[in-house]
């Protein structure tokens, strides 16, 4: 699913939209899987539309999905770090800004994450991922 | 340094340029300071290592993925469902793994 910026009709509660995003940012401290979809909507914070707010819904089903769900760590796990890193290139359609996202893990859980639009632009996809890389050290 | 990180990447490109500091004229205009990986990497403090992408875990930070997708990198992230609260002792806790 795109977000746009305009499209549609805006919100009338623009307060209640950021409240709801401010404990959706909360939420994201102990819980990686909701960075990226987070990160997706906060970017409408100024006008938000119903499509916005839809999506928001969707985000908040999904939470309480989860509830149950929490990053687990092992005590016999070998302690070892680690890291993935992705980058992806022209997806955000907006501002075709590259997105970066690194997960560092200590033993069997994940310490150290992140979900960022980058303030630059790339020009190709490896050069996407390089800054990527740089960019999470 | 023998302590190094291990870091796994989905981009084979990324990692020959990283792992060799030749210049090449599509790299020309990367900023300086974004080739501080390559130096570290140089220095054998950062190992880079390929990884297919359908176990690249990063892969949930930048995109939307499918729902098998999602649940399987989410269980490598140590991400788990626990069936108590995720208050208690070490003792509750280790017995839901």
């Amino acid at each position: 699913m795109k977000l746009s910026a305009d499209e549609g009709d805006h919100v009338e509660d623009t307060t209640m939209y950021i409240c709801i995003m401010g404990s959706l940012i909360y939420m994201t401290i102990t819980r990686p899987n909701l960075s990226y979809v987070v990160g997706m909507v906060s970017q409408f914070m100024q006008t938000p539309q119903k499509t916005h707010l839809d999506a928001m819904r969707r985000i908040l089903k999904y939470i309480k999905h989860i509830l149950k769900c929490g990053i687990f760590y092992e005590a016999k796990s070998q302690l070892q770090v680690c890291g993935y890193i992705d980058a992806d290139w022209v997806d955000n359609v907006l501002d075709r800004r590259l997105t970066s996202g690194f997960m560092f893990s200590f033993g069997s859980g994940d310490v150290n994450w992140s979900s960022k639009k980058q303030p630059t632009i790339a020009l190709s996809n490896t050069e996407a991922e390089y800054r990527s890389a740089t960019c999470c050290m | 340094m023998d302590a190094h990180v291990v870091i796994y990447y989905d981009n084979i490109s990324n990692i020959l340029l990283a792992n060799n500091p030749v210049y090449h004229a599509r790299t020309k205009h990367i900023e300086v300071h974004y080739h501080f990986i390559r130096e570290k990497v140089l220095t054998r403090e950062i190992n880079l290592i390929h990884v297919n992408t359908k176990n690249q875990v990063a892969d949930i930070f930048t995109k939307a993925l499918s729902t098998d997708k999602l649940k399987r990198f989410r269980k490598m992230f140590g991400v788990l469902e626990v069936d108590s609260s995720l208050k208690g002792n070490v003792e509750n806790s280790s017995s839901t793994s």
